[in-house]
């Protein structure tokens, strides 16, 4: 997993509601039956989340960022490498809707659909907020996740959504994974910005109140 | 003492026969390795514990461990990395006396082939000067004031052991140099006695974190404006670095969050300024969670300097409040409320670092989001407590000074 970090969020100070612990549910690893030398931390034949060993309980194992097999221990093989990451593409295909996160805001009545992440989600939140006071029918499609990508949400706001605007500092990157999900029902609009500033909710209204205009 | 000779073990074989040894006086080692492959290594044949991380980054890997395994020792197999690509981990664990045993391996034992290991060519001075000259990453260990540095040798396994469970026994930081060059001293080169363990306090802190007991969080409440707060207020106190802006927008978003129960941000423009660069401080707060942090519409403007006057009193709205500090700007007709805070900073506080805390009584004067009784409250907690009486006075001053113009402008 690669948690993508932001500037602006990083950067910021704000106000947060913490739950109360004794309302979070607490779900803990299971710990290994088998004797010491018998266990194997990675060995993932009977569970996707095999038990797990804590450090100095005498079970002594390998843990590396290098690529391991199933004891921990480096490797090269081609073969345990290949099974590696077979297990990975099944585990992450098997458990893809715990993984996708997203928050709709305002999308129900929408015929207009905001898509954006990390800071810009943001501005695009406030953007909408601006463009609801205006009578405008908007919406906003936060992903808290970018890869892999949250192809089914699209999928269904296309059907009934006519307009995709997808704010990005970079050249335009996640709306080509929108526009390949759309495919062609609706119109995908990018708003791009790579001059080191953030993009503004008013540059991202101007293009929600263009289609009024038009 | 036993001295044997051992041309054909690797180094990392001769390293785990010591480690036996180590092990058999206490509890089993956790080994932390950013040297994966050491000739001859055989990794399937774990002895122990081992965490193989990347090059100068196990000292900051096993400050973790330490949080999560107090008693355990904690062996690190690292070459001149620790000290060349984990100069800023090595710095601050050595400084906060985290208690871990780093084993620094010559390069003779790496086959690097003549590549040195001495850190030299530091020319700074004036600045740390016992730590920048030290020449050797041993001698820089002792300027950082680990509790035990010292040298091993792999040519003597058990004095080298009976090294490392001296270390392991000490509380705190310690480094050894491993050399196998039998023309080496080996020895403890320093060892103090009389400096704190400073990881104490850090568990302590996150054992108040822990959930239980529940009521060591700090209680907030929870957002209960008063209904005639709007859903949105966006301030910005501008500046020059060294104004104390950043730290007025810190405490105008708690005085907000914790005293008024609002919902608010602070979102700091950094960059390069620290001191006399631009400094800007964006707060918006109001009865409703804060999507966008940026006071791009300012509700309440703060200028405090000519730069920031020109920048930012031409974008503020027609609802805009500004004020500007005297001096910043031409007075007239039309213009913002002028109030001499640089200068009520500097008669009050004595310093204009205080400055951007004196403006926050402007805040409060034109707005009714934010009590000066909120902000009484929220100052002591971010400011020495020997400045909180003279910055309240500051910030006093500014608030009558701002009222009375305020109501002079309205008679």
């Amino acid at each position: 997993m690669i948690l993508l970090s932001d500037a602006v969020v990083a950067g910021l100070l704000e106000k947060v509601d913490i739950p109360d612990p004794a309302d979070l549910e607490v779900v803990s690893r299971a710990r290994p039956t088998v004797a010491p030398e018998q266990y194997r931390p990675f060995d993932y034949s009977s569970s996707d989340i095999p038990p797990l060993a804590e450090f100095g309980s005498g079970y002594r194992f390998h843990i590396t960022g290098l690529l391991h097999d199933e004891s921990g221990a480096p490797t090269e093989d081609s073969e345990v490498v290949a099974r590696w990451w077979a297990y990975m593409q099944r585990k992450l295909d098997d458990h893809l809707d715990e993984i996708l996160d997203w928050d709709e805001i305002l999308l129900d009545d929408a015929d207009t659909a905001v898509v954006a992440y990390g800071c810009t989600a943001r501005s695009a939140e406030h953007a909408v907020e601006l463009a609801r006071e205006r009578g405008h029918r908007v919406g906003l499609l936060k992903l808290k996740t970018i890869w892999p990508f949250g192809d089914a949400i699209i999928d269904q706001l296309a059907d009934r959504i006519d307009r995709f605007v997808v704010p990005e500092l970079n050249l335009g990157q996640i709306r080509l994974e929108v526009q390949r999900v759309v495919g062609g029902r609706a119109k995908v609009e990018g708003i791009n910005r790579a001059d080191g500033l953030q993009i503004s909710p008013e540059q991202i209204l101007d293009v929600i109140a263009e289609k009024a205009l038009a | 003492m036993m001295t044997v000779e051992t041309p054909e073990m690797t180094t990392w074989e001769s390293l785990q026969d010591v480690f036996e040894i180590v092990s058999r006086r206490g509890p089993d080692p956790i080994i932390l390795s950013s040297i994966p492959y050491l000739p001859g290594d055989e990794h399937r044949h774990t002895h122990f514990p081992v965490v193989l991380g990347p090059p100068g980054r196990v000292i900051s890997m096993a400050v973790g461990l330490r949080a999560a395994l107090p008693d355990t020792p904690l062996l690190l197999v690292t070459a001149a990395d620790s000290a060349t690509l984990g100069t800023n981990h090595l710095i601050h664990t050595a400084r906060r006396n985290i208690g871990m045993t780093v084993l620094m391996l010559y390069s003779d034992l790496l086959e690097t082939g003549d590549i040195p290991v001495d850190r030299t060519g530091w020319t700074s001075t004036g600045y740390q000067v016992e730590m920048e000259q030290a020449e050797t990453p041993l001698e820089w260990a002792i300027a950082l004031q680990a509790s035990l540095v010292g040298r091993g040798s792999l040519l003597n396994p058990s004095e080298f052991a009976n090294l490392i469970v001296e270390a392991v026994e000490t509380p705190g930081f310690s480094v050894i140099g491993v050399t196998g060059d039998p023309t080496l001293r080996t020895e403890v080169m320093s060892r103090r006695s009389d400096w704190p363990e400073y990881f104490a306090t850090y568990r302590a802190w996150s054992e108040g974190m822990a959930p239980s007991p529940p009521s060591s969080i700090r209680p907030v409440p929870p957002a209960q404006p008063r209904s005639s707060t709007p859903a949105r207020i966006e301030v910005r106190i501008a500046g020059i670095g060294g104004q104390g802006v950043k730290l007025a927008g810190t405490v105008l978003s708690e005085a907000a969050a914790l005293g008024e129960g609002l919902w608010a941000t602070q979102f700091g423009d950094y960059g390069s300024a620290t001191r006399g660069g631009p400094s800007r401080v964006d707060v918006v707060m109001g009865s409703r969670p804060i999507s966008y942090p940026a006071a791009d519409n300012s509700d309440i403007l703060i200028v405090l300097s000519r730069e920031a006057a020109a920048a930012h009193l031409t974008h503020a709205g027609p609802g805009a409040a500004c004020v500007a500090d005297e001096g910043t700007v031409e007075p007239g007709p039309g213009g913002p409320l002028i109030v001499p805070i640089t200068q009520l900073a500097r008669e009050h506080a004595g310093t204009p670092i205080a400055t951007g805390v004196t403006s926050l009584g402007c805040v409060a004067a034109l707005s009714d989001a934010v009590a000066l009784s909120s902000l009484k409250i929220a100052l002591p907690t971010r400011i020495p407590e020997r400045s909180v009486e003279s910055n309240l006075r500051a910030m006093e001053a500014a608030y009558k000074l701002t009222a009375d113009l305020i109501r002079g402008n309205q008679t």
